[in-house]
């Protein structure tokens, strides 16, 4: 409840105020010209008048109704960062859990809690309406001060504000201590209760320096740095490129090397030898030997990573099925550029995740007929990336389950790739139909899944493909329980946003949902391949046997994915029979991160019109391309088929295939991206689609010339590079000397570094010192940070440029590097923001309103004062313009009481006053005769003198005569009256004479 | 005059607050509809009930999507309330009351059922998940005779009822294809006639069965639709004391009532929100005096509609709510 102690007015435009100055001014001037009102009239519609004006002035000055008030609104701000150990968080809530107890009527608390983030937990209110504190959301960071920026924007204008921080105050985001003077400004203090602990038992895991760049055949050492608040006995773990390096010969069981560390800083270096040229990853782990003397065991582990330049290896990504062959296509191609001397490795996609540093030992990735579902999401996004920001080279060669066949339409790959996976040009494709049946099945975030699953479907079809969405509406309307009729996906975006809105409710009958889709889908002929996908716990009735026999006859496919939640029942018996008698596939899982993946994968189904089969003579378009140099001499042996893709505007087409419709299909496109380079050969699948490319003599010289062109290069560049991260902040450090050891001036050095998350920024170094060039960036994440850069030194002739390739990498949290609360910055946080510091003991402390300056709340008035005064204004015209008779009223109640009755007696006292007033008048009339003797020109009317007009109506309301016929003030006249007379006279007489003239004529 | 004029102007306010607020009024005043429940899962709180059973002495079961069974009073008041043993794989979909006032539980997602006392003391269970006679897939509803015997409804590929004895040793099994019947598709709700039959709300067959005790399938009514005499998913059923019908159509939202030739007497209810709207509706009880307990599942409530709304089939409620329709 507000409670206002007094109320003010306040203004916003005070200047304004000075206009009541004319105040005075207003109401003598009234005062003149209102004269003829008399006294009462005059004298309130000068009132109504002023109040008018100031009404209206106080307007004009923005006038404010303010109200102190009592109302405490405290908002605790709650550290949840991984620094703060869980059983200590645990009691910060307890904390404010008590607080709470200690609520008085007008306070109100909230809950601010945060990490890297800060998330609102409960809103001031009156009680304690959580009963814990949500999970971390950034738990790798703390922002204190972001925290208390969103406390302050929850804290009410109309209530005093406090804050109290309950933190250890190791913030590595932001700076609180900067904007402390603000709060204080605000009149909201921060109150500080630090959160103690002490991890007396523990080893830090500092830093793993390794050189960022080195040459091949160099041996580099490796330094570690390991922190122990104490004596300490363990071992060191070093892994290169992910396999343990045996660092205790000696010992056969243990290739961890024993260590004693002192307390204090402890280094140890370690060379290692580096043979290929590429990223050499490196992580080193300290093991304690007693693991009740480390607390903290994620603060164990040091990355790094050291690039050698030369021409890297080349990785071939290829699906099983191809590799398990005896005629795999990776393994003939691998073959082949082997003979070209170039170093390949062929992996199972999908089977090694790849991530930025892994990517930087190849300088090129081959897909061979992969598809996209065999790759996970950000493994496509690193892929785009790594072309895009790194230099990296891309070759998409094809088969049945690549391009828009593999389900990489809508991909980040696609973006980067020299052709479009989508054929919206092609008059004669077969396309196909899909038809998603989603139910959420009580699945956690069922609905937001199901969105995501359907959308990914519909960006991997082609423009032309015919999708619909059917989800149980348990409100029908004209659509049924279609979200998304069957239509053409077009422009994609009218459909993605239908599916966002779609709402699953709880089916009850899968059969009502799948009817109309098969409905739909054999209505379409002019559709080739048609397929159904079934989302269900398939706990709904099922399909019934005409409707799944409807689907065989038709020849729509439909697979079902059974999903659940925990020891939720699902009928996967159900589920199969629908998949086995329709020629579907059947998944089971309850793991729904894997559902996306799903439904790409089986949208590729209705895709397959892509794959064109068929043996055709490729045409060789632009000799001129540096792939195909040398290779004209000869027509291109002819290739048995190929998927269909568009190319683009900018890509080089040096073969293509033209149909009978006069279409150029691209079989081999180019293009440069980014930094980097990419080609897709639509073709494949040897031998099935080329027996006669295989045995081409120059097929080896065309892949050798296809993937060297595309490689990333890399020269040796000496310069000494050095990095280090420190406090969330990198900064990477290049001494450039030239080879007469002098250093190297006004170089041009930038770049693009790409973080952990894979999103690529500009980079630029900056000359900080003779020779030497410096950048600093944001390194608050885990993961690596490649830098690739671009350098050019010297001018015109002379000038040399080439690429470095460096970068490195964050083992852990820097939360976890924190052995102790940091005290002094919560402190000077307390001074400057004019808070306390609290003990844990006094929760009641929170709500004490001593000291804190009372809240205004404040509200514009000037709307109502702008009624009040078009109110006062018709007061004031109605007080000038409507006189209002008391003896009128008074005559009229009197006639109905009874006119005649009363008339003859009153008769004779009217008579007597009659002649009272008829001296009266005698006596005005003389006064009057005075005034008018005198001469003015410029009379004007007046209103007649409440005397006058009293008399006057007196004698009506007592039923004498008017003596008013005559105008009681003289009016000016420009005749005499004399004159007047004579004229009215002889105006009579000329009219008689005429009236009679036309009687004679009239008897005539 | 005065009087006149201050009527017409709190008529045009009570008018301007209606259309402003929508008009609950008219539902929730004129035609006594009460309300009780809402979401949660503290007491008198549901999270999605799905199925009611009322005891002549006024007390209501309900079980929800929480895991437990309420005992609630006519007013909704709540009285006692029980943890199911286990509800993690699924929540139970039908609830029945035996001739000893114990409550029957059908267990669905653990393919058994369950019989406790009317204080929640568990006292039997019994059933194993399979397709064989005497087994469960998933059971949707429990009646019990007045000799005590059992019948279950499933559904999910074993669309049928199977006849228990009291102790839960299997008798026999129907679903009204062995009497030349469409087999059954989802026996949602089970509840005994005043004629003594089984009968029988046949969900995703869009109809309501009657069979005697032996099985045998009597009669049936009913199509898929919205139009009156039609239904879609019927899912609750109960009597009124005049021998009327009253069936909770899941798919249309609604309340439609019947006579046992199957022809419609009046609808009531549509889809939303407010009070005498309705989503999901799973169950219905009939109470004291015909009040209609409707277990409004979407909405976490229960909605009970007077007799009147629904017995006045001659036109005096409004027709929004309520259609009469002649047979």
């Amino acid at each position: 409840m507000i409670v206002a102690s007094l109320a003010l007015i306040r203004f916003e435009e005070p200047g304004y105020l000075a206009l009541l100055a004319v105040l005075p001014l207003l109401v003598v001037m009234s005062y003149r010209s209102l004269a003829g009102l008399g006294p009462v009239r005059r004298w309130l519609a000068i009132a109504a008048r002023a109040v008018v004006v100031t009404l209206m002035i106080l307007a004009l000055a923005g006038a404010q109704r303010t109200k102190t008030i009592d109302d405490l609104s405290v908002v605790f701000l709650l550290d949840r960062s991984r620094s703060v150990p869980e059983d200590l968080q645990r009691r910060a809530y307890e904390y404010i859990a008590r607080a709470a107890n200690e609520l008085g009527q007008d306070d109100r608390l909230g809950i601010v809690a945060f990490d890297g983030a800060a998330e609102v937990e409960q809103l001031p209110m009156a009680a304690l309406a959580v009963d814990a504190i949500s999970k971390p959301y950034a738990p790798d960071q703390t922002n204190i001060a972001g925290a208390a920026r969103l406390a302050m924007a929850l804290l009410p204008s109309d209530a005093t504000g406090r804050i109290v921080l309950l933190s250890d105050g190791n913030e590595n985001i932001g700076a609180v201590l900067s904007e402390a003077e603000q709060f204080q400004a605000a009149g909201v203090p921060v109150d500080v209760l630090p959160i103690q602990y002490e991890h007396s038992d523990e080893v830090v895991f500092e830093a793993l320096q390794a050189p960022p760049t080195a040459t091949a055949e160099e041996t580099i050492n490796l330094q570690m740095v390991i922190r122990s608040q104490r004596a300490a006995r363990g071992s060191i773990l070093l892994y290169h490129n992910d396999a343990l390096i045996d660092l205790n010969p000696e010992d056969e069981r243990d290739a961890g090397y024993p260590v004693d560390l002192a307390p204090g800083p402890n280094r140890k270096i370690v060379p290692v030898p580096l043979r290929a040229a590429g990223a050499h990853r490196f992580r080193a782990e300290f093991r304690p030997a007693d693991p009740d003397a480390d607390t903290i065991l994620s603060n164990n582990e040091g990355r790094a990573f050291t690039v050698v330049s030369g021409q890297g290896k080349i990785l071939i990504l290829a699906t099983p099925e191809d590799l398990e062959s005896s005629r795999s296509t990776a393994l003939l191609l691998k073959r082949a550029l082997e003979r070209e001397r170039l170093v390949c490795e062929v992996e199972v996609a999908g089977a090694n995740p790849l991530d930025q540093v892994r990517l930087l030992e190849y300088s090129a990735v081959i897909l061979d007929n992969v598809p996209a579902d065999d790759l996970r999401d950000d493994e496509k996004q690193t892929l785009a990336t790594y072309v895009r920001d790194l230099g990296g080279g891309l070759i998409m060669v094809g088969g049945d389950e690549s391009f828009g066949a593999g389900g990489w339409l809508g991909s980040p790959v696609e973006e980067v790739m020299p052709v479009a996976f989508d054929v919206k040009h092609k008059k004669q494709f077969l396309k196909g139909a899909l038809v998603l049946v989603m139910h959420a099945c009580e699945v956690e975030r069922g609905n937001y899944l199901g969105e995501r699953c359907a959308i990914e479907a519909v960006k991997t079809l082609s423009s032309r493909d015919l999708v619909g969405v059917l989800a149980w509406k348990w409100q029908s309307d004209a659509q049924g329980h279609w979200t998304v009729p069957l239509q053409e996906v077009g422009r994609r975006t009218p459909i993605i946003n239908a599916i966002r809105q779609m709402s699953m409710g709880d089916l009850p009958d899968l059969d009502e949902v799948m009817r109309p889709g098969v409905k739909a889908l054999l209505a379409r002929e002019d559709v080739g391949p048609k397929h159904m996908i079934v989302v269900s716990d398939f706990d709904p009735q099922g399909p019934r046997p005409d409707l799944i026999n409807m689907m065989k006859r038709g020849g729509i496919t439909c697979s079902t994915i059974a999903i659940g939640y925990g020891g939720h029942f699902i009928n996967e018996g159900l589920a199969d029979s629908i998949a086995k008698e329709t020629g579907g596939r059947f998944y089971r899982t309850n793991d729904t991160s894997k559902l996306p993946q799903i439904f790409i994968k089986e949208s590729r189904e209705i895709r397959r019109s892509l794959v064109q089969e068929g043996e055709f003579q490729p045409r060789l378009v632009n000799p001129l391309s540096p792939i195909v140099q040398g290779l004209t001499g000869e027509p291109v042996p002819i290739l048995g088929g190929y998927v269909l893709t568009t190319a683009r505007e900018l890509a080089d087409v040096p073969l293509s295939r033209v149909t009978e419709e006069g279409d150029e299909d691209p079989i081999l496109a180019h293009w440069r991206v980014g930094l980097g380079k990419t080609v897709a050969f639509t073709s494949g699948l040897w031998p099935r689609w080329g027996p006669h490319w295989t045995d081409w003599p120059k097929f080896t010289k065309f892949w050798a010339q296809l993937v060297r062109w595309s490689s990333r290069q890399s020269e040796a560049a000496a310069f000494d590079v050095r990095t280090t991260v420190h406090g969330g902040k990198a900064r990477i450090q290049i001494d450039a000397v030239d080879k007469n050891a002098s250093a190297v001036n006004l170089m041009e050095i930038a770049g693009r570094l790409v973080n952990p998350a894979n999103e690529g920024t500009p980079l630029r170094l900056t000359q900080t010192g003779p020779g030497r060039y410096e950048a600093e960036f944001d390194a608050r994440d885990r993961g690596n940070y490649i830098v690739d850069l671009r350098y050019r030194m010297g001018r015109g002739t002379e000038a040399v440029s080439g690429t470095l390739q460096t970068g490195l990498s964050v083992a852990y949290s820097p939360e976890f590097s924190e052995l102790r609360p940091n005290l002094p910055l919560l402190e000077e946080l307390r001074q400057r923001a004019g808070g306390r510091m609290l003990g844990e003991q006094e929760p009641a402390a929170v709500f004490d309103r001593a000291g804190l300056r009372r809240a205004e709340a404040r509200r514009s008035i000037w709307e109502s004062l702008i009624y009040w005064m078009l109110l006062m204004f018709l007061v004031d015209v109605a007080i000038r313009r409507i006189a209002i008779n008391p003896l009128e009223l008074y005559r009229k109640a009197r006639r109905r009481l009874g006119e005649a009755a009363a008339f003859g007696k009153e008769g004779k006292e009217a008579a007597a006053v009659l002649s009272t007033l008829k001296d009266a008048r005698e006596r005005v009339r003389d006064e009057q005769r005075d005034d008018a003797a005198q001469p003015d020109a410029t009379a004007r009317y007046e209103p007649r003198t409440p005397d006058q007009k009293a008399s006057e109506d007196l004698s009506r309301a007592l039923g004498g005569a008017s003596e008013m016929e005559q105008p009681v003030v003289a009016r000016p006249t420009r005749k005499k009256p004399a004159e007047s007379e004579a004229d009215y006279t002889s105006r009579l007489l000329r009219a008689k004479r005429r009236a009679r003239d036309e009687m004679t004529k009239d008897e005539d | 005059m005065m009087g006149g004029r201050r009527t017409t102007g709190s008529l045009a306010i009570w008018a301007a607050c209606a259309a402003l607020y929508g008009c609950d009024a008219e539902l929730t005043g004129s035609s006594a509809i009460r309300v009780f429940g809402r979401t949660g899962v503290g007491p008198g709180e549901f999270s999605y009930p799905r199925a009611v059973a009322r005891t002549d002495e006024g007390r209501l079961f309900i079980v929800d999507k929480s895991g437990r069974i309420q005992v609630l009073d006519d007013a909704g008041e709540p009285v006692i309330s029980w943890e199911l043993p286990e509800s993690d794989a699924g929540k139970p979909t039908g609830l029945g009351l035996g001739p000893d006032g114990r409550l029957y539980v059908a267990d669905t997602h653990y393919s058994r059922v369950l019989v406790y006392e009317p204080d929640g003391v568990l006292v039997m269970s019994f059933g194993t998940r399979g397709t064989a006679p005497g087994e469960f897939l998933l059971p949707t509803d429990v009646a019990v005779d007045h000799e005590s015997f059992i019948y279950v409804g499933e559904y999910s590929g074993n669309d049928r009822i199977s006849k228990f004895a009291a102790d839960g040793t299997f008798i026999m099994t129907f679903d009204g294809s062995e009497s030349g019947g469409t087999a059954l598709a989802r026996p949602q709700s089970l509840t005994w006639g005043p004629d003594g039959n089984l009968w029988v709300a046949d969900a995703c067959n869009h109809r309501i069965c009657w069979f005697a005790r032996d099985g045998e399938l009597l009669g049936t009514f009913g199509r898929s639709g919205d139009e009156p005499g039609a239904m879609r998913f019927p899912y609750g059923l109960d009597w009124l004391s005049d021998g009327t019908l009253i069936v909770a159509e899941y798919g249309n939202n609604r309340i439609q009532r019947f006579d046992r030739e199957g022809r419609s007497l009046g609808i009531w209810g549509r889809a939303g929100r407010r009070a005498g709207e309705l989503a999901y509706p799973w169950a219905v009880a009939v109470g004291e005096e015909d009040d209609i307990f409707v277990i409004d599942s979407g909405n976490n409530r229960v909605q009970v509609v007077p007799a009147a709304v629904v017995r006045a089939a001659s036109g005096t409620t409004t027709a929004s709510a309520y259609t009469k329709v002649e047979p």
